[in-house]
């Protein structure tokens, strides 16, 4: 394995421990956010470090005193994390309304977890009204002037422009590493653009990015894979961990693109840096979002259609959290839309404590016939 | 499975029975005329709507009264059978369900011309209507309103507002309709009346014995919830308000023996109204919904602004669409104002926005003095019901509550 790629996955094993150790080295503050719909560079701005806030595997030991068991894994888990303490090192939190889990998750963190800082972002549905548009610059305002408070110091333009430079070229960097795992210049896994993407919710930019170029040069040095088996498109939510695409490419198949909240949907698109940088922003934030909880159906639906074609995928793989009721939506119209062009989808739920026993047997089946139904033709 | 019926108190719910009755014929007969159809969400600006022509349905009315003829588990079955997760919301599923067999206590509801969607309830309700334009490739208007924390901002009340206005232009493109000045100041009066009745009616809840209870005022919603702007709905409320008056003129309970004073927290059980029945024979009363009285429908109006401002005051802030802060505060406040002995919080797997934070509630209640009782289950699909499991869990907090009763 490339050295990046493991110190990438060493960092994400012990992520919570590396943030409290950073945390303390460069008194810097931190602050945690739920979903990409967050404008992480105004917390970079203001000097804080942005970290999003993740779940873990481990099996819960305290939010189900505060969750019902029909909320999805990944919300139990990172409440369990920070009921816990091992968010402890956190300053603050930001929460967009996205779906009706995260949105309820928010007030449930906020009056059980001390933190010195907690904000919503009261962020409308219907991204394609300008109207929303106008409505999203005043909550960056009440953002902007709410960290303002918060650290005692003014955040200037320029320090967010300062912020959309790093962020910009670090989401330039992914892209150039997504790419790399198309079956015409194969040079990584899907598994490992997860765990390499993963950790740089949970690091500086600037560091994440110094990490990227040294990939992407030792990657392009190097010879690609051979890219014989069959290749797949993941769609799905938030994915924390990179199990269940382990299991996907050992059942035999490679995953040459991804439409997921910790995968492309992140970094596809960037900033205009000409324009004034709440615009900017604005306008990034609207036009990268292709998630099921904001925006409609069928601009989904007709993207989903056209990564496909481009990614050259075979067949698709919806991998949801179990409840998670925004993809769960989609699921019929996707699979009717992709069986119009002869790709077969596959859904999978899971949980994700449930680890690598249990469901996992069932699953490594299922991508199996999948991974034949493809093969076979 | 089938369950008890829930046996209703105040001539008033028979017109209101009779009135749902009537308002179903009329809408397939109004179809059949070829007047247009809006299919809209459970917390719509009705009163636009009823400014025009158009006829209004609404899909989650029928649920309940499918659920209550116990066709929820099947209906919902229908849309699983099709491709719909289990896990999604059980109105979607039951909606979906009739939508596409065909099959409901009057079989599907007359087809959607336009569709109509708030989101000052959940998500789900964009996903579901957004599910629903597609199948029927008919137009949809979503009216979004993000989470208000206490009151709105100014930006949240501008940018419903502006809403409202498109909305008014989208009637007009898709039904060649328009929403008159005049009218619609007349049907927001009409509306307000509702919610004076009724909040005349959930004051005199306060009472002990408290005269209502919850298994005459679910029923009722279907007049605060889809006629509000209706004269009908007025009349039948003040008949209702005066025969409840009667009750507390002469000191008269819903129950002879009032013995505990409960809330309902979530949407009801349509499959079992008759839970409430079962309560009551024990002398335990759920004299308060969050339900019934606070996701908007009901609520007195600002009329001070002018029509469009009033809908913004009753169509934002809901219970729903408050964060967990506003929420807890205001069952704090309904504890005292109702002097609950107890709260019944059902934990509604299709329903996260009333669900997730209920431990939350239950916490801040037992603060005030306020014991309560959670117990899962879902408000349709009567296949999530674990009678026994529940019967026992409600047996066992009523007794919890006379061991206290009894030690004071």
């Amino acid at each position: 394995m490339n050295d990046v790629i493991s110190t990438c996955v060493a960092y994400n094993a012990e992520r919570l421990e590396r943030l409290k150790e950073y945390k303390k080295k460069n008194n810097r503050k931190i602050v945690g956010f739920l979903c990409s719909q967050v404008p992480e560079e105004l917390i970079y701005a203001a000097g804080m470090l942005p970290v999003r806030i993740m779940g873990s595997r481990e099996p819960l030991q305290m939010a189900d005193s505060l969750l019902q068991s029909y909320v999805c894994s990944f919300s139990r888990s990172c409440l369990d994390l920070m009921l816990l303490g091992k968010y402890q090192f956190l300053d603050g939190i930001v929460v967009p309304h996205s779906c009706d889990t995260i949105r309820a998750l928010y007030g449930v963190i906020e009056r059980n977890v001390p933190l010195g800082f907690t904000h919503f972002l009261k962020y409308p549905i219907s991204l394609e009204k300008p109207e929303a548009a106008v409505l999203i610059i005043e909550e960056y305002k009440e953002m902007k002037e709410k960290l303002e408070k918060f650290t005692g110091k003014k955040i200037t333009d320029q320090d967010i422009r300062e912020a959309i430079a790093v962020y910009n070229k670090n989401r330039a960097l992914l892209q150039k590493l997504a790419a790399f795992r198309l079956a015409s210049d194969r040079r990584i896994t899907g598994e490992e653009f997860l765990e390499v993407a993963l950790a740089g919710f949970v690091m500086d930019k600037k560091d994440h990015n110094i990490l990227l170029e040294k990939l992407l040069k030792d990657l392009a040095a190097k010879k690609p894979l051979s890219s014989k088996k069959p290749r797949l498109l993941v769609a799905g939510n938030v994915l924390d961990n990179s199990g269940m695409l382990k299991i996907i490419e050992d059942a035999g198949a490679d995953i040459v693109w991804d439409d997921l909240c910790t995968g492309t949907r992140y970094f596809g698109s960037s900033v205009d840096e000409k324009k004034a940088p709440l615009e900017g922003l604005l306008e990034h934030y609207l036009s990268r979002t292709y998630c099921p909880c904001k925006g409609k159906l069928q601009r989904r639906i007709d993207y989903l259609l056209d990564m496909v074609k481009a990614s050259k995928a075979q067949g698709v793989i919806m991998l949801h959290q179990k409840f998670c009721d925004p993809h769960l939506w989609d699921v019929k119209f996707v699979r009717e839309e992709m069986e119009k062009i002869s790709i077969p989808v596959l859904e999978i739920e899971y949980e994700q404590f449930a680890g690598d026993s249990g469901s996992a047997g069932g699953i490594r089946t299922r991508i199996q016939s999948l991974i034949e139904m493809i093969g076979g033709k | 499975m089938a369950f008890a019926k829930a046996e209703k108190t105040f001539q008033a719910s028979v017109e209101t029975s009779k009135f749902v009755r009537e308002d179903y014929k009329y809408m397939y007969a109004a179809k059949k005329e070829g007047k247009k159809t809006a299919w809209m969400t459970g917390i719509t600006p009705i009163e636009m709507f009823e400014a025009t022509e158009i006829v209004s349905v609404f899909p989650e009315n029928y649920n309940a009264f499918a659920s209550a003829k116990q066709m929820g588990a099947d209906l919902c079955q229908e849309a699983e059978m099709r491709g719909f997760s289990q896990d999604i919301c059980s109105y979607g599923r039951l909606c979906l369900g009739y939508c596409l067999s065909g099959k409901g206590p009057y079989g599907s509801l007359p087809d959607p011309d336009i569709l109509i969607c708030t989101r000052n309830a959940c998500a789900t309700h964009v996903k579901w209507w957004e599910a629903m334009s597609h199948i029927f490739k008919k137009p949809l208007f979503v009216l979004d309103i993000p989470e208000i924390h206490g009151v709105p901002t100014k930006a949240q009340t501008k940018y419903f507002m502006t809403q409202l206005e498109k909305l008014k232009e989208f009637i007009k493109e898709t039904t060649g309709q328009t929403v008159k000045d005049d009218r619609l100041e007349e049907k927001v009066a009409l509306s307000q009346r509702t919610s004076e009745l009724w909040s005349e009616l959930t004051e005199m809840r306060k009472k002990s014995p408290c005269p209502i209870s919850s298994t005459d005022v679910f029923n009722q919603m279907f007049l605060t919830v889809t006629k509000p702007a209706t004269k009908r709905a007025n009349d039948i409320l003040t008949q209702l308000v005066g025969e409840v008056k009667a009750y507390v003129d002469q000191g008269k309970g819903v129950v002879e023996h009032e013995r505990f004073r409960l809330m309902w927290d979530n949407i009801a059980i349509w499959y079992n109204l008759g839970l409430m029945n079962y309560l009551q024979k024990a002398g335990a009363v759920s004299v308060i919904e969050t339900y019934s009285s606070h996701c908007g429908w009901g609520k007195l109006m600002d009329m001070s602004q002018g029509p469009a401002h009033a809908l913004a005051s009753k169509y934002m802030p809901g219970y729903l669409n408050l964060d967990l802060n506003s929420k807890v505060k205001l069952m704090q406040s309904l504890a005292k104002d109702f002097r609950l002995d107890g709260a019944l919080l059902f934990s509604n797997r299709s329903c996260k926005p009333y669900s997730v934070g209920q431990y939350d509630i239950k916490i801040a209640l037992e603060k005030v003095g306020v014991k309560s009782v959670m117990f899962e289950a879902d408000m349709v699909d009567q296949r999530a019901y674990a009678e026994e499991t529940n019967n026992n869990r409600q047996e066992a907090f009523l007794e919890m509550l006379e061991n206290d009763k009894s030690a004071k």
